[in-house]
């Protein structure tokens, strides 16, 4: 088998291809390798490439026989599964364009995302995204077909536009029969300016906007990958995939990075057996959005405290090392004597069983992107001897503008700019990042377009940042930034951030715009908040009970006099409670869980003018 | 996989018995100390080791059907003893004097796996008494049996020699070389315990590798399901009369291939051994070392068996002890084995099994309690 410093150097060599190319020489060369691996009822089952790119080609053809032609668009609604990058890669091999909604996408959504990308076929999961769809169909005269992977409680359905997955691969198969050579055909014509994917971004405010990440776009990320932050080192990596593939992160993980170091990609259970899942895949390297690395960080604090007294004693010894080796390690290196000795003793007092619980036990690159993470809970990762960087980047660039990297870490940062990447501040503070991975635009929003891209091809990310030394800082989204009545400019998400390192908290909103003072909604982590009622004897029924229960408030309003003393910005002043479970479905949250902010503004303004009365 | 060995790619290497290198290298460790020890340890430890194989493949067979099938038999005593006269008559000599005793003088080969075919088959007759009665009853029932088959025994005296006197045991053929003077194979020399504690191992080994199949088959899932409710397992389509009658089989087929090997390290056995108390030492057996598992019995038996020689040990090498306790080494071995049996019931009723298996997790959910 190959290693992984001949993959670089023929990445480095060669350059990167697009994915539908990759796989195909991938299952030329090894056809052997294990592509996927899908947990059911508790066994692995694996698929090679060879299997997978067969099946693409099957799709393909399937695709071709339903009316799918070049730039038509096709869109895949499901959780990860290895039906889900099967479609994608059949999709972008014919020169069409993937869309990808998200599992938790209400009917409304559905609507609006298929009507506004046109989309000609759907492939839907099960029963519950085929009921979303139908529920809507009649507004969307394109959609021709729907596939559906799992068909439990489906067959009965009486509508001419279902059609099963293994249906649909069994027209494929026939049609390849008839021109063996149409997939391979299509791909050795993709030109690099065609739009491979269209990827929604969930936008926090006003409706998704598509944007057109092309074949070029994937190429060059493909290409940078030997001296990416975030890639893995290791032969044979094996990769999870978890986190949404209709997210940039999370298709950038497993189809660019994932193909192109040949590794095999591990799909977990579902959503509730990831952390088990995870402990026994032991993935190579962890791409991590901060909500799982904070329910990672308060799952061990609560698990800790309910250990034995000789236990904890350990873990507490193993802690103070750990606090060591992660100082040391980022004031003097990663190779200082000192921290490796720490390091070593933490390891066998409990930190060693800890990962290999976590599934951190054989990663070599740990990220967290997406959103901002409080810097204490990558310090938490770092002490476990984690090598876990913050990065940065957008839907826009492709996911590619800074990180953290070995040797180069400053907690509070986003790192140093990824080879290959330009990058400056516009006067107002506004990152602007300009390089090949830099989108083409937003689908049927030329004036959306113009917004964020210049003629110069800079692209305004809408972030404010600032430079501490050679690393970027991040100030905040440009209209989330605060002025407070005093005239004070206040970063809301740093402060958020900094309260939600609580493990008792789960989403924080600070308020504070033309206002006297900064004050915050709350919404508590609920299993955390109740174990600890538990231990208290504080009796509780709903989460709306327990929020609203005074010592809670109590145990919340000291969480946040500690979060206060952390932080020079200014502290927060009063807190409400926010008494529902926030929700993708009922419009509190985007689908990558980011909360938005004028919606629970508007929802809880009686709160919030309470609190300034 | 390497390197994960929590990942499984089919089902197969889930149930395997050796799923690891770490379970491959304890199995490796465990089988060499236990060769080794054949050959370094005297005549006395090798006899106490024997017995302590012999007793665990009987303690297996009640495991079966009490630990994995829930069906209690206090019977098990029994069922060794038609082992031990099956491989007695099949295998032994015949005698004019003082009583006719029968006997065919046939290969170890034939008589042992016979012992356990004819229990397996006696086993199978009172089967049916399982199936109609349940709990206690069984139990009660049981014990019932003993009675009867001790009476029977004692008047079967062309067979057992009658009460009192007994009669020799099985010989000592195994594929046409007699052993009883001890065994030359070039230079090395073994004596008759050392041959027939390696082929009690080597029976060990095959029968504990079926008791673990069964554990992991359609079978021990019926069993466990009959255990845990018979009623339930029965809507599910679990055949109540055929596993109940299967589970009394195999477990009187290895207590009878143990009674046929048991007794062969004295030599000579007497109907009076066949009690109540004999059928009850398996059950204590089985309760300190844990119910329904493979390692159980082997913890049981390993206590049990080797407890006279450390009692043994103790007394001739403490002035103290013997002046302290007026008590015979049988005695004291006695008093200790009830002591152990009420703690084991009233503090770890999972056995010695049961300490291993919380000490392990204790390890396995570290730094975390659970």
């Amino acid at each position: 088998m190959i290693s992984m410093n001949e993959i670089f150097n023929e990445i480095t060599a060669n350059g990167g291809a697009t994915p539908s190319r990759k796989v195909r020489e991938i299952a030329e060369r090894f056809p052997e390798k294990i592509a996927f691996r899908n947990k059911e009822f508790g066994i692995w089952h694996e698929v090679t490439y060879e299997d997978f790119w067969n099946q693409t080609q099957f799709i393909g053809h399937a695709l071709k026989y339903y009316g799918v032609d070049v730039k038509d668009k096709v869109a895949i609604h499901s959780e990860n599964r290895p039906e889900w990058i099967i479609a994608d890669i059949a999709i972008q091999a014919i020169q069409s364009i993937t869309v990808g909604l998200y599992p938790t996408n209400p009917p409304s959504e559905v609507k609006y995302l298929l009507g506004h990308s046109e989309s000609k076929i759907l492939f839907a999961e099960d029963q519950e995204q085929v009921d979303k769809v139908l529920e809507v169909i009649e507004d969307l005269p394109n959609l021709s077909k729907i596939v559906y992977f799992e068909s439990r409680g489906i067959t009965k359905y009486d509508n001419e536009k279902l059609i099963s997955w293994d249906e649909f691969i069994k027209t494929g198969k026939e049609e390849y029969q008839k021109d063996p050579e149409f997939v391979t055909r299509m791909q050795d014509n993709i030109k690099s300016e065609d739009t491979a994917m269209m990827i929604y971004t969930s936008g926090t405010t006003g409706p998704p906007k598509g944007s057109m990440l092309t074949h070029g776009n994937l190429e060059w990320v493909a290409t940078q990958i030997p001296e990416l932050s975030f890639t893995t080192g290791t032969d044979n990596p094996q990769f999870i995939s978890y986190l949404p593939l209709c997210h940039v992160l999370g298709r950038l993980l497993d189809i660019i990075i994932g193909f192109h170091a040949m590794g095999t990609i591990n799909f977990a259970e579902s959503i509730d057996t990831v952390q088990s899942d995870l402990a026994e895949v032991q993935p190579s390297a962890f791409p991590a959005v901060p909500r799982i690395l904070e329910r990672m960080h308060a799952g061990a604090m609560v698990k800790m405290k309910d250990a034995s007294r000789l236990k904890q004693i350990f873990f507490s010894v193993a802690s103070k090392l750990g606090d060591i080796t992660a100082r040391r390690r980022l004031e003097i290196g990663e190779g200082d004597l000192i921290a490796k000795v720490t390091n070593f003793f933490a390891q066998i007092l409990g930190f060693r069983a800890l990962r290999k619980k976590l599934g951190l036990l054989n990663v070599d690159n740990a990220l967290s992107g997406a959103a901002p993470i409080a810097p204490e809970i990558l310090r938490f990762f770092m002490s476990l001897g984690v090598p876990i960087y913050e990065g940065y980047g957008m839907t826009e660039n492709s996911a590619i503008a800074t990180g953290n990297r070995p040797g180069k870490v400053k907690l509070g940062t986003v790192g140093v700019p990824q080879p290959g990447v330009e990058l400056k501040l516009a006067d107002d503070g506004e990152i602007l990042v300009r390089h090949p991975g830099v989108f083409k635009g937003y689908f049927k929003n030329e004036e959306a377009t113009k917004e964020v891209i210049d003629s110069d091809g800079w692209l305004y990310t809408g972030d404010v940042g600032e430079f501490d030394g050679e690393f970027l800082k991040i100030v905040d989204r440009k209209k989330d930034i605060i002025i407070t009545k005093g005239g004070k400019n206040v970063s809301p998400s740093e402060i958020e951030n900094n309260v939600k390192t609580s493990p008792y908290i789960r989403e924080a909103v600070v308020i504070g715009d033309d206002r006297k003072f900064i004050s915050v909604l709350i919404g508590i982590e609920f299993d955390i908040v109740a174990n600890w009622a538990l231990r208290k004897n504080i009796p509780y029924t709903t989460y709306r009970n327990l929020s609203e229960n005074e010592d809670v408030q109590e145990l919340i309003w000291n969480e946040i006099k500690k979060a206060n003393e952390r932080t020079s910005s200014l502290s927060i002043r009063k807190f409400r409670m926010i008494t529902k479970e926030l929700d993708h479905e009922d419009g509190d949250m985007t689908a990558t869980q980011k909360v938005k902010r004028n919606v629970l503004m508007e929802k809880f303004s009686d709160l919030i003018e309470d609190m300034y009365k | 996989m390497r390197g994960r060995p929590d990942l499984f790619t089919s089902y197969r290497n889930e149930t395997a018995i050796l799923k690891n290198n770490t379970h491959r290298f304890i199995a490796l460790i465990i089988a060499t100390s236990l060769i080794t020890l054949g050959f370094i340890a005297d005549d006395y430890w090798i006899l106490l080791l024997s017995a302590s194989v012999f007793l665990t493949i009987a303690t297996w067979g009640l495991n079966i059907v009490s630990g994995m099938a829930g069906q209690i038999s206090l019977a098990h005593g029994f069922f060794v003893a038609v082992g031990t006269y099956t491989a007695a008559v099949v295998g032994g000599f015949s005698t004019e004097f003082p009583n006719k005793i029968i006997g065919y003088e046939l290969d170890m080969i034939i008589w042992l796996p016979l012992a356990g075919i004819v229990a397996a088959g006696v086993g199978l007759i009172i089967a049916p008494l399982a199936v109609r009665l349940k709990g206690l009853n069984l139990a009660l029932v049981s014990i019932g049996i003993v009675y009867i088959g001790s009476y029977i025994l004692s008047n079967l005296k062309t067979i057992t020699g009658g009460a009192g006197l007994g009669r020799k045991t099985a010989g000592y053929t195994l594929l046409g070389i007699n052993f009883k003077d001890g065994l030359e194979i070039g230079s090395l020399i073994l004596t008759k315990s050392q041959v027939l504690y390696f082929i009690g191992l080597l029976v060990a080994l095959l029968l504990g590798i079926g008791v673990k199949n069964l554990l992991r088959s359609k079978i021990g899932r019926a069993y466990a399901a009959i255990r845990d409710r018979d009623i339930a397992a029965e809507a599910i389509g679990i055949n109540l009369a055929r596993f109940k009658a299967s589970a009394f089989a195999l477990s009187s087929f290895y207590a009878g291939v143990a009674g046929a090997l048991m007794f062969s390290t004295i030599g000579a056995v007497d109907v009076e051994r066949f009690g109540l108390l004999f059928s009850v030492t398996f059950i204590a057996i089985v309760v300190i070392g844990g119910v329904g598992t493979v390692m159980g019995p082997i913890f049981g038996s390993i206590f049990f068996g080797l407890m006279p020689g450390i009692i043994k040990f103790v007394i001739d090498h403490s002035e103290f002890v013997r002046e302290v306790i007026p008590l015979n080494a049988a005695q004291i071995e006695r008093i200790i084995f009830g002591l152990f049996i009420v703690g084991f019931l009233m503090f770890e009723p999972r056995g010695l099994w049961g300490i291993w298996f919380r000490l392990r997790n204790y390890f396995k959910a570290w730094p975390f309690s659970y």
